[in-house]
């Protein structure tokens, strides 16, 4: 029992100094901390004191967890001083903006036209707003889409889409004509899976099976209510009341 | 009044009119020149024969097109044909007519109709060469214009090849 009070006395007396010295570092390092902390709310003021000061902060925990790990949290200090700096940069740029700006622009349809595929005419047309020449635009289209497949096609491939801005066409093709959805703004895998099913469902149920050898008004304006009833029924339902 | 919609293929060597003829008689025209890349403009015109309105969407190809899969996708559908020549120059009736010859192998039972423009260049009002046309117009003067467009659409309407 004595020996153990004098093996304490004597440790008190050796590590003494070190204690002090600790103490110290370990304040110095609640202050850095703490000026650390306050550095947050300003990612770009904290990614430069965090750039200037890895060296010290490594210093400062070094003493305390060794040589190995040393190395190992000057390699993390830098990789996270990197990707808040990344981060911030990005948070900040014109760019993410924009985008943030444009993903906040929910995806729609504007308008859905149905194409004879050889002659470009006008099968049917719906769509939010008035388009002032849908004959000329979808023969203009079927110009454009024969122009890209004979330049770039291989024979089998079709295009599937344009876009312009916020605007996109979204080309679906059948045996006999096309379907070209005008979308505007973000439109996912998953809408356009959606607006693909609705294609399908019309040209098998009610389009597939027309002719399509003389196309008139009548014939235009039966295919019209289709793509109302299909792909703008809150629209129908608005209108009806 | 019924409306049927129709596609038109206006074809002709360079500088025989074909532009002029659609700038100033037709009801909207997509861009008033050939879109440069894919060498076609598009123009819509009406044309009412008795009891139905023809909704013509006339395309207007590129007289230097050198694409053969091109040009033979734009024809693709066509409901009536516009040969044009310049009434001046034979080669671009020869031109026109070869045209024909071919067009009546892969499309025998579409109307076809030549015309010869530039009429008010001619003396006399004759052509000097030997030519086997339908119709002699102006785009410059309007002479005959409106009736090739309505003679085309007859043909159309009466189903003729």
């Amino acid at each position: 029992m004595e020996s153990k009070n004098q093996f304490e006395e004597l440790r008190q007396i050796i590590l003494a100094d070190d204690r002090e010295e600790n103490k110290e570092r370990n304040e110095r390092l609640l202050a850095k901390i703490d000026a650390l902390e306050k550095q947050l709310n300003d990612p770009d003021e904290f990614v430069k004191v965090l750039h200037n000061s890895k060296d010290q902060v490594v210093d400062m925990l070094g003493p305390h967890v060794g040589k190995l790990i040393r190395k190992f949290i000057r390699t993390e200090v830098e990789r996270i001083s990197e990707d808040i700096n990344k981060k911030s940069k990005a948070i900040f740029s014109f760019d993410f903006l924009k985008r943030k700006k444009k993903e906040s622009a929910n995806g729609h349809l504007e308008q859905v036209f149905i194409i004879h595929k050889d002659s470009g005419l006008v099968i049917g047309e719906y769509g939010n707003e008035d388009t002032l020449e849908p004959d000329l635009i979808a023969s203009m289209l079927t110009a454009i889409k024969s122009f890209v497949q004979t330049a770039f096609g291989d024979g089998d491939s079709d295009l599937e889409s344009l876009e312009y801005g916020d605007y996109a066409i979204l080309l679906f093709n059948f045996e006999q004509f096309y379907f070209a959805l005008i979308t505007q703004g973000i439109i996912t895998k998953e809408m356009k899976s959606l607006y693909f099913d609705q294609c399908l469902e019309l040209a098998d149920d009610s389009i597939g099976s027309m002719s399509f050898k003389e196309i008139d008004d009548e014939l235009t304006s039966t295919v019209n209510e289709h793509i109302q009833q299909t792909f703008f029924p809150v629209k129908n339902h608005e209108r009806n009341q | 009044m019924r409306e049927i919609s129709k596609k038109i293929v206006l074809l002709g060597n360079e500088s025989v009119g074909k532009t002029s003829l659609i700038k100033q008689y037709v009801h909207s025209i997509f861009s008033e020149e050939y879109l440069s890349t894919i060498g076609i403009n598009i123009s819509k015109k009406s044309v009412v024969t008795g009891e139905k309105t023809y909704k013509l969407l006339i395309w207007d190809v590129a007289g230097d097109l050198m694409n053969e899969k091109l040009y033979d996708a734009y024809l693709r559908g066509t409901h009536a044909f516009l040969l044009v020549f310049d009434a001046t120059r034979e080669e671009t009736y020869q031109a026109i007519i070869n045209e024909k010859e071919v067009l009546n192998d892969y499309f025998p039972d579409v109307p076809k109709l030549i015309i010869g423009n530039k009429m008010d260049l001619l003396e006399n009002g004759e052509v000097a060469f030997d030519a086997s046309y339908d119709l002699l117009t102006s785009a410059k003067t309007g002479q005959h214009v409106e009736n090739a467009f309505f003679d085309l659409t007859k043909r159309i309407d009466d189903g003729q090849g």
